[in-house]
């Protein structure tokens, strides 16, 4: 171990010194880089998604290959399916993640909607309950993120459910539109006794015990009781009678916890009552459990506790797609560093056309080697096809940023080109994550 | 200086404190400015993203900032920080987020890590193949130079668990490293 140990030093020496190379960021000129940066990020999304729009005006309806053109504008309706995000997830990442979404059969439009959109829709759902409202916009972050998707007509929405379960494992959770409204009736409608002033912020301790609990990206048994508590104890406080309390165990994992109010407590009280009732119970939902309770959704999806039990081909296979991860990281690393040097002109035309002609063909090989490995376990058979599939894919997106380059214009093809890489990326990544969840 | 009601942090830009509360701001900028280059190579050797490392390291510090005033009370506030960068770094959504980003600051001051010596790179790249709790305990042991409690407190688990975590990933990393002839 002691060799170990040396050769650990020596790479975190070379590592820190590297690290001292890179430059702090100044204050002086922060506020222009982090405006043009935005100008520059919105651009590449906006002509990802305008690109992505020509192609299926351009294919049309009879033509495209997924028989669908997407439309001009959303639906006013509800959406028919959520796939429910951390609020703090890039919203490049949610722009892309609702751009392929709006790709797949059976769906008519997808959108992301950041947590200030998701606000906006938050207040006018509860446009009657002001003080509810004032509560969650001190911290708008409690609503989290979403991607919204409309379905057409005929269109399988439990299989769409289950394909976006099984694409997009950070989800926090994945919900039909009756899912969603049934949480939403539940929580309307009630009563409660009590004189009480309706609080009007949210209780430091309690995010400070959410933001401990899911420190370590887990939710334990124990901690859940003790949201779910807290949560109990935070509604008595602010004067509410009869809260009872429990966390759920069902199947032999736990599917969730709950705060509420006995029946027998709730009769008779007016709607002035209700609507403080309403707001001091989610003011302790969103300050004690709201988190956790997204914490616990993934946990219900088999990420945390109650691992899915991977045949044992599947899990000797791992190693061979954490080493896939590795190369595609290394990839990407090169088309960042080629883009780098020529955007800054450190790097001459020719060198340039060069380093990228030389990772569409390592590109090519990668994708040549995925394709003819052999060693794949019987029931990983199709997701790895899955793969094969969107690894030959990047050859082609890596070939583009170079038609960027060579092209006259102002930087804006290989941008577009850029963005769109990265997309293909991604889907590689996707197709290797599926593949270590056991296809 | 900062405008007034704006406190700059690297590339973000936020109005979040009182410009007179100048103490809360100062006493975040010696932090930040101490700590700055830990963060940045934990998340490097964490997430294996020359590019996006300081995208991560940003993010992380911009979570402190936002909760300075409560985290800046506690013990030891760059436990919290490399809690929420040893976390996000073995992510994958904000791994690739991260990269995404780097792909598109077009025109911007670079900001990548320089290329690490290919030794150094494929012992992180070995610890990175690791579970996440080993690869986070190593990496805050032998990169970080943080000791068993410490490294307990940032991960938020006994510190049997750590010595645990330790032990079976420097176990696999020896024989990986062994097995490419690199120790």
């Amino acid at each position: 171990m002691k060799a170990l140990e040396d050769t650990l030093a020596r790479a975190a020496d070379e590592v820190r010194h590297k690290v001292a190379q890179v430059p702090a960021r100044a204050e002086g000129a922060a506020r222009v880089r982090v405006r043009t940066a935005r100008l520059v990020r919105l651009g590449a999304l906006l002509a990802l998604m305008l690109s992505l729009g020509a192609v299926y005006f351009i294919l049309g309806p009879g033509s495209s290959p997924r028989g669908f053109v997407a439309p001009p504008t959303e639906p006013e309706r509800q959406a028919d399916v959520y796939i429910l995000f951390p609020s703090d997830v890039d919203s490049m990442v949610g722009e892309l993640t609702a751009a392929e979404v709006a790709t797949w059969e059976g769906v008519e439009y997808a959108s992301f909607w950041g947590p200030e959109r998701t606000l906006q829709d938050f207040s006018e759902l509860f446009a009657d309950q002001p003080s509810l409202i004032a509560i969650v916009e001190q911290d708008p972050s409690v609503l989290g993120s979403s991607v919204r998707v409309w379905l057409t007509p005929d269109a399988d929405s439990d299989a769409l459910v289950e394909r976006a379960r099984q694409t997009f494992p950070d989800a926090v959770s994945v919900e039909t539109r009756d899912e969603r409204n049934a949480g939403v009736t539940t929580a309307n409608g009630e009563s409660a006794v009590t004189t009480i002033a309706v609080p009007t912020e949210l209780e430091t301790a309690g995010i400070d015990l959410q933001d401990e609990i899911l420190a370590d990206g887990k939710v334990s048994r124990d901690e859940s009781v003790r949201a779910v508590a807290r949560m109990a104890a935070c509604m008595i406080e602010h004067g509410l009678t009869g809260v009872t309390w429990s966390v759920d165990a069902s199947g032999g994992g736990w599917s969730g916890g709950y705060a509420s109010l006995a029946g027998d407590e709730r009769a008779g009280a007016g709607d002035t009552v209700a609507a403080a009732e309403e707001a001091i119970y989610h003011l302790c939902f969103y300050s004690y459990v709201n988190r956790v309770g997204q914490g616990l959704d993934r946990v219900g999806q088999g990420a945390e506790w109650g691992p899915t039990e991977l045949a044992a081909t599947v899990g000797a296979f791992l190693p061979v797609l954490e080493e896939l991860d590795a190369q595609l990281l290394d990839l990407l690393n090169r088309a960042t560093q080629i883009e780098y040097d020529w955007e800054n002109r450190e790097e001459t035309f020719a060198n340039t056309t060069n380093a990228l002609n030389t990772l569409r063909a390592d590109l090519e090989s990668w994708a040549t080697a995925i394709a003819g490995r052999s060693d794949i376990p019987s029931d990983l058979e199709a997701a790895y096809a899955a793969l094969v599939d969107e690894a030959s894919d990047l050859p082609e997106a890596a070939e583009a940023i170079l038609l960027g380059v060579q092209a006259p214009d102002d930087g804006t093809q290989r941008k577009t080109a850029l963005s769109a890489f990265v997309q293909e990326a991604l889907d590689v990544v996707y197709a290797i994550d599926t593949l270590r969840r056991g296809g | 200086m900062p405008e007034e009601g704006v406190v700059a942090v690297g590339l973000k830009v936020v109005a979040l404190a009182d410009p007179s509360e100048k103490s809360f701001v100062e006493d975040f900028e010696s932090f930040y400015a101490a700590e700055r280059r830990s963060i940045l190579g934990l998340a490097y050797v964490l997430s294996g993203s020359r590019s996006g490392a300081e995208d991560l390291a940003q993010e992380a510090f911009m979570a402190a900032y936002r909760n300075w005033e409560r985290v800046s009370g506690y013990d030891d506030p760059g436990a919290w920080v490399r809690r929420v960068v040893a976390n996000a770094a073995v992510s994958w959504l904000r791994r690739r987020a991260a990269e995404a980003r780097a792909l598109l600051r077009l025109g911007q001051p670079d900001f990548t890590i320089p290329e690490i010596d290919p030794g150094a790179e494929l012992v992180w790249r070995e610890v990175r193949r690791l579970p996440a709790r080993q690869a986070q305990a190593i990496a805050l042991r032998y990169f970080d130079g943080r000791e068993v409690s410490e490294i307990a407190r940032v991960l938020s688990c006994s510190e049997s668990t750590i010595h645990t975590h330790l032990r079976r990933g420097k176990e696999s990393l020896a024989r990986r490293l062994a097995d490419r002839g690199s120790t």
